[in-house]
């Protein structure tokens, strides 16, 4: 499990923070039950005027379209929508999956 | 004991000599630039070379090396406004003794010479600061890349364009974007040139 972040100074809401970090807790534990992903990279990013959590595993992956219909995924997209905030899914069989959140600051 | 102190700066010689007056069974000779240099080496029996590295028309890097063959037993300190990292470490490759800096406390004059003369180096304190923060800085500097990002700057290297790293990665231009700013972040650049630099410095290529 790897950690960066150059994102220290950034304040945000209660409930902001509060959501993603339990988006965060959900995608890590997603890799770590189904990914068979043996590295996670966390990284707290802060870009102009966005900040952008990725979680990065080097698990199976696996095919976007079968992605779209998954339940557990949407639920946490429209939760974090809820805060403004987007998902961003990069994944494809055996080359592992990036979850990138993306909140507008 | 004698000393020769080369330097072409006027108040830098006198001042240096006032100093080293003061020392006990010291004789000092001076010399302002090479052929008076070669010429006191050569006729006196100097024990310690004050040497300038910026001096007159020549510079000491060029010529330190025919110094040391032709007076083997004699110890070089160089006296410089130089403090640059790779200057000081070409000069001791080259075989000098001792490094201070112009702006060094006046006490590290007198420690440089009991240094050298027992056969070991004397480097000036503020060096020894400059070398320790730069190793820090080292460590602080060493990247830790994600396997995605480690895939885009092997490419970046390989001086593929977006649209091709994104063919490559089976990825869109916009997630090509994102990894190469975090890669920006991650090594503290502005741009490609620099991300290129510093991957290579760091080892990656």
């Amino acid at each position: 499990m790897h950690f960066f972040s150059n994102a220290e100074e950034v304040q945000l809401e209660k409930n902001t923070a509060h959501s993603l970090y339990r988006a965060v807790q959900e995608i890590i534990q997603n890799a770590i039950k189904h990914a068979e992903a043996n590295s996670i990279h966390v990284q707290v990013i802060k870009k102009s005027g966005i900040l952008e959590i990725s979680i990065e595993d080097n698990g199976i992956g696996f095919d976007q379209d079968l992605l779209k219909r998954d339940s557990t995924l949407h639920f946490l997209i429209d939760r974090l929508k809820f805060i403004d905030a987007e998902l961003d899914i990069e994944s494809a069989p055996n080359q592992g999956t990036v979850f990138s959140i993306i909140k507008k600051l | 004991m004698n000393i020769l102190i080369a330097d072409d700066h006027h108040l830098v010689l006198e001042g240096l000599t006032n100093v080293l007056e003061t020392m006990e069974n010291v004789e000092i000779f001076q010399a302002k630039n090479k052929n008076l240099l070669l010429y006191q080496l050569r006729s006196h029996k100097i024990d310690i070379l004050f040497q300038d590295i910026l001096f007159g028309d020549y510079n000491a890097r060029e010529f330190i090396k025919e110094i040391i063959k032709e007076f083997p037993s004699l110890k070089i300190i160089i006296i410089s406004s130089i403090s640059d990292l790779e200057v000081v470490d070409s000069l001791f490759k080259q075989g000098v003794h001792g490094y201070l800096l112009k702006s060094d406390d006046l006490s590290e004059i007198s420690s440089s010479i009991a240094t050298v003369m027992n056969d070991q180096i004397y480097i000036s304190t503020e060096i020894r600061d400059l070398t320790y923060r730069e190793k820090r800085l080292d460590i602080k500097s060493t990247v830790v890349l994600t396997p995605r990002e480690k895939e885009v700057l092997r490419l970046i290297l390989k001086e593929k364009t977006t649209n091709e790293i994104g063919e490559n990665l089976n990825v869109s231009t916009k997630t090509v974007e994102k990894h190469r700013a975090n890669l920006f972040i991650k090594f503290g650049v502005k741009n490609v040139v620099g991300l290129v630099k510093k991957a290579i410095m760091e080892g990656y290529s």
